[in-house]
């Protein structure tokens, strides 16, 4: 076992919207998604991607209106007579006119559409950022700079959906001790195939934030049952896991047969809330949960005065 | 490098922003314009209402200058630039009239003055167009600045003719044109100006043509004269008087070197005088005079030919070659010489060399004539001959063993063919008494073939082939041997009898041939009384008779020549005829 070591993490941007992480720089032409504020290469400060795009919206629109105006003075310069030189200037008005109504009114939804094209546009830049952020990750590992390399990571995840980063992250976190402070992630950290270092990671996870396991982890859980078995101690791990259902009554109902199953492994505390739960629902079709807590109980805890009268 | 939409934006942005700001300064330009333009024609429709038209059109010309925009009514637009273009071509003349006036051009200014009368004319009709023609030149003064010009230029020519005549220099006549350009109306009309330019002209050109004959040349009285009438040709003026005080003049003095026997002069005189035809008119009688003259000349000429004076001939054919081509006439001429005396045909061509026993004659060797001859120096002999197709071949053939000074040249009557028979050289042998030489000319080698030399006591012609030779050297000696004519040369052919007894030259006597000296010594040798023989100008007794010499007297002969002995009489060259050998 592994020893792990004590850390504080730094604290990630809480967005609506995952685009919201990155910023451009205007000078260099690159992406950023971390959390530092000015370009490494030129000093200037990062500006979001959103403002950037609407800073290109708004310049389309002056554009056009410039166009516009080259347009009605062309008009004017070829105006021959008088009457030419004032239709020219009055049919350049009007369109003037119209054109800044028309801006007004959907001035917003161009901006939203602008900058769908604009993300599009940049697509390939903001991927050549996020290679260049994982080069500096790999760095980070060669120089040991084991948390920086995770918070990169972590921040680089909210953009990335692969096992490799997964991974990554799971064997970064496992290299810490994790405490009930920290700003833990679990479902997002649940790779597609079977992982040890995740079952490890899960097993520290569920001793100091057990609310994190939600129904992505119980899927895994009793997909990779059989690999989990052979690891030390395996039942009892999923016995934790078990335990961790209890909180949601749909989480039950779903993995009763996996709470059977495990129930010998199921803590005091948590045996006594299941118990609790099932004398409440029994006639809800929890008869054969029912009997399997009932006979646990009958058996190890008969006479545990917590039990007495429960069931 | 990608190029960010951001930065692309930026880029598009600005640059049309750029363009749009030239656009609105170039609106805002145009429409500064649009007001002044507006504003000017404005003014000028007052003007053009208060009737003062010149300023009115300045105005509006201000503003038609502007093009950026159509503006006004067009029919009176349409007047404004009538007005417009009369103001400028008025201007533009008088620009060209000040132009030619300050250089003193006078076809200029006579061009611009009458480009300003037809325009004139053409502003007759009573309306705002002729108005203003009449306000613009008033305006502009442009009629003053003629005025003043020609009546400077006026008296200025008057003042150069007087000055040209007082000092009898006639280079600088410019005055001439300078009057005839001066319009009419400065000397009160047409036919006052008619008048009053001949009467001029006449008095100046009459002095100028009495100075010129009593100092200058012929040549240079005519040339100036026919100069003066090509110039009041060109600028329109009847010069009959000139032309009639010319042709005096001009006839008076080729009748004099005609009575004076002039040639030269009179040639002179008619090279000049046809020099200036182009002037002359086709009946001038001074050209007919020239021409009867030269015909009278030639005639003469021909009568020389027929005296068979033909050096004359030809040098009078000569000067007049000058005034006509004789050319084809000296051809003709030297052409009947040839005929009459072929020896020129070596004289022409050999003028150093002296030859004697010259032999000359007609239709021989394919020959029209011919001659030849020895010359001594050389040890060679020279043949000409003028071939049927007009061309003249000389021919020489060197004869390094023959005696020269004992040769005598003669054409065989029997050896070779009758057309081209042999030359014979007949002279003192080295071995034998007498060497005998044949030469046959060939006309179309160009070349003379020596057939034979043979060295002999005694040589007899047979016929056209055979030979006979007594005691020839080499085989035939002490001989009488016939010989053979063949391709070859001539060949010993058989012994026709041996001699006896040899006898020498000097007992025969048969050596004594006498090439420098006539037979005269021989009739006195022989005891006969001397007598006298006529010395003429030439081989011929046609010739002049130049003297007389004795029989006895001592002469060198020079050359003989077709029976005629070439003698010095007194330091000059006769010719005496050749005495005929005793029979």
């Amino acid at each position: 076992m592994r020893k792990r070591i004590g850390v504080q993490f730094r604290k990630t941007r809480k967005t609506a919207h995952t685009f919201e992480r990155i910023q451009g720089c205007k000078r260099c032409h690159t992406y950023h998604v971390l959390w530092d504020t000015h370009c490494k290469n030129c000093g200037r400060a990062y500006t979001p991607i959103r403002q950037l795009s609407t800073t290109v919206a708004r310049r389309h629109v002056q554009t056009r209106f410039l166009l516009l105006g080259l347009f009605v003075c062309l008009a004017i310069l070829a105006a021959d007579t008088v009457l030419q030189l004032a239709l020219a200037f009055g049919i350049g008005a009007l369109l003037f006119t119209l054109f800044f109504v028309i801006q007004k009114r959907l001035g917003s939804y161009e901006k939203d559409a602008q900058f769908i094209r604009f993300l599009t546009s940049e697509r390939e830049t903001i991927k050549q950022s996020l290679v260049h952020h994982l080069e500096d990750i790999g760095a980070d590992v060669k120089a040991e700079r084991i948390k920086d390399a995770y918070e990169k990571t972590r921040e680089i995840g909210h953009f990335i959906e692969s096992d490799t980063i997964k991974i990554r992250k799971i064997m970064f976190l496992n290299h810490y001790v994790l405490r009930k402070d920290m700003e833990l992630e679990l479902d997002t950290l649940i790779p597609k195939t079977y992982d040890k270092d995740f079952m490890e990671y899960l097993r520290e996870v569920i001793k100091v934030q057990p609310w994190l396991v939600k129904k992505a982890v119980l899927d895994y859980v009793k997909r990779y049952k059989a690999q989990i078995l052979l690891l030390e101690n395996g039942e009892q791990l999923i016995g934790q896991v078990a335990g961790a259902a209890l909180r949601m009554k749909t989480y039950i109902e779903q993995y009763q047969d996996l709470i059977i199953e495990f129930i010998d492994y199921l803590p005091r505390e948590r045996l006594l809330r299941l118990a609790k739960m099932v004398s409440t629902n029994r006639h809800e079709g929890w008869d054969r949960l029912y009997e399997a807590v009932k006979q646990r109980v009958d058996t190890h805890y008969a006479f545990d005065p917590d039990f007495k009268g429960v069931l | 490098m990608i190029i960010s939409s951001y930065q692309k934006s930026l880029w598009v942005r600005n640059a049309l922003l750029v363009l749009c700001s030239i656009a609105v300064v170039a609106v805002l330009v145009k429409v500064g314009l649009c007001y002044k333009k507006v504003n000017l024609y404005k003014q000028a429709q007052a003007y053009y209402s208060s009737h003062d038209l010149i300023k009115a059109e300045e105005l509006f010309a201000k503003a038609d200058d502007i093009t950026v925009l159509s503006y006004g009514d067009e029919q009176w637009n349409s007047l404004m630039h009538g007005l417009t273009a009369t103001r400028q071509e008025l201007e533009s003349i008088q620009l060209q009239a000040r132009s030619a006036i300050s250089e003193n051009q006078d076809a200029q200014v006579l061009e611009t003055y009458e480009l300003y009368q037809n325009m004139r004319k053409n502003n007759k009709q009573p309306g705002e167009q002729t108005a203003f023609f009449e306000q613009l030149s008033s305006h502009l003064g442009i009629e003053k600045e003629w005025a003043d010009y020609y009546h400077r230029a006026l008296q200025e020519a008057k003042d150069q003719s007087k000055e040209n005549l007082t000092q009898q220099s006639y280079e600088n006549e410019t005055f001439i044109r300078t009057l005839v350009t001066i319009p009419d109306e400065y000397f009160g009309g047409a036919k006052q100006k008619q008048s009053e330019l001949a009467d001029l002209f006449q008095q100046y050109e009459k002095t100028k043509l009495r100075n010129l004959t009593a100092s200058a040349p012929f040549d240079e009285v005519v040339a100036r004269t026919a100069k003066s009438l090509r110039m009041y040709r060109e600028i329109g003026v009847k010069a009959d008087w000139l032309f009639t005080g010319l042709e005096r003049f001009a006839q008076s003095e080729i009748n004099l070197s005609i009575r004076q026997k002039d040639l030269s002069a009179f040639i002179s005189q008619s090279i000049a005088y046809r020099k200036i035809e182009d002037v002359l008119p086709r009946d001038s009688a001074v050209l007919a005079a020239i021409t009867r003259h030269l015909e009278s000349r030639v005639k003469q000429a021909e009568q020389y030919i027929q005296s068979r004076q033909f050096s004359k001939a030809i040098e009078l054919y000569q000067e007049l070659n000058a005034l006509m081509d004789t050319g084809a006439l000296i051809t003709t001429a030297e052409e009947s010489w040839l005929v009459y005396d072929p020896t020129r045909l070596l004289e022409v061509k050999y003028p150093d060399k002296k030859f004697r026993s010259v032999r000359s004659g007609t239709a021989r060797w394919g020959a029209q004539v011919y001659a030849f001859g020895l010359e001594e120096s050389e040890q060679r002999l020279y043949f000409a001959a003028k071939k049927e197709d007009d061309s003249v071949a000389y021919l020489e053939v060197g004869l390094e063993n023959v005696d020269m000074k004992s040769a005598k040249i003669s054409i065989s009557d029997k050896l070779g063919e009758k057309d081209a028979p042999l030359i014979m050289i007949e002279a003192a042998g080295k071995e034998r008494p007498v060497s005998f030489t044949g030469l046959l000319p060939a006309l179309s080698e160009n070349v003379i073939h020596k057939r034979f030399s043979i060295e002999a006591d005694e040589f007899s012609i047979i016929d056209s082939t055979h030979i006979l030779i007594k005691n020839a050297v080499g085989k035939g000696e002490q001989e009488f041997a016939s010989f053979v004519l063949d391709e070859t040369g001539l060949v010993y052919d058989q012994k026709i009898a041996h001699i006896e007894e040899t006898t020498t030259p000097e007992e025969s006597g048969e050596n004594d041939y006498p090439p420098d000296l006539p037979p005269v010594s021989q009739t006195e040798q022989n005891g006969q009384k001397p007598y006298q023989i006529a010395v003429y100008g030439g081989p011929g007794e046609e010739y002049e008779k130049i003297g007389q010499i004795s029989s006895d007297s001592s002469i060198q002969v020079v050359t003989d020549m077709n029976g005629w002995y070439q003698i010095q009489l007194n330091g000059k060259e006769g010719w005496i005829r050749a005495p005929q050998p005793a029979p």
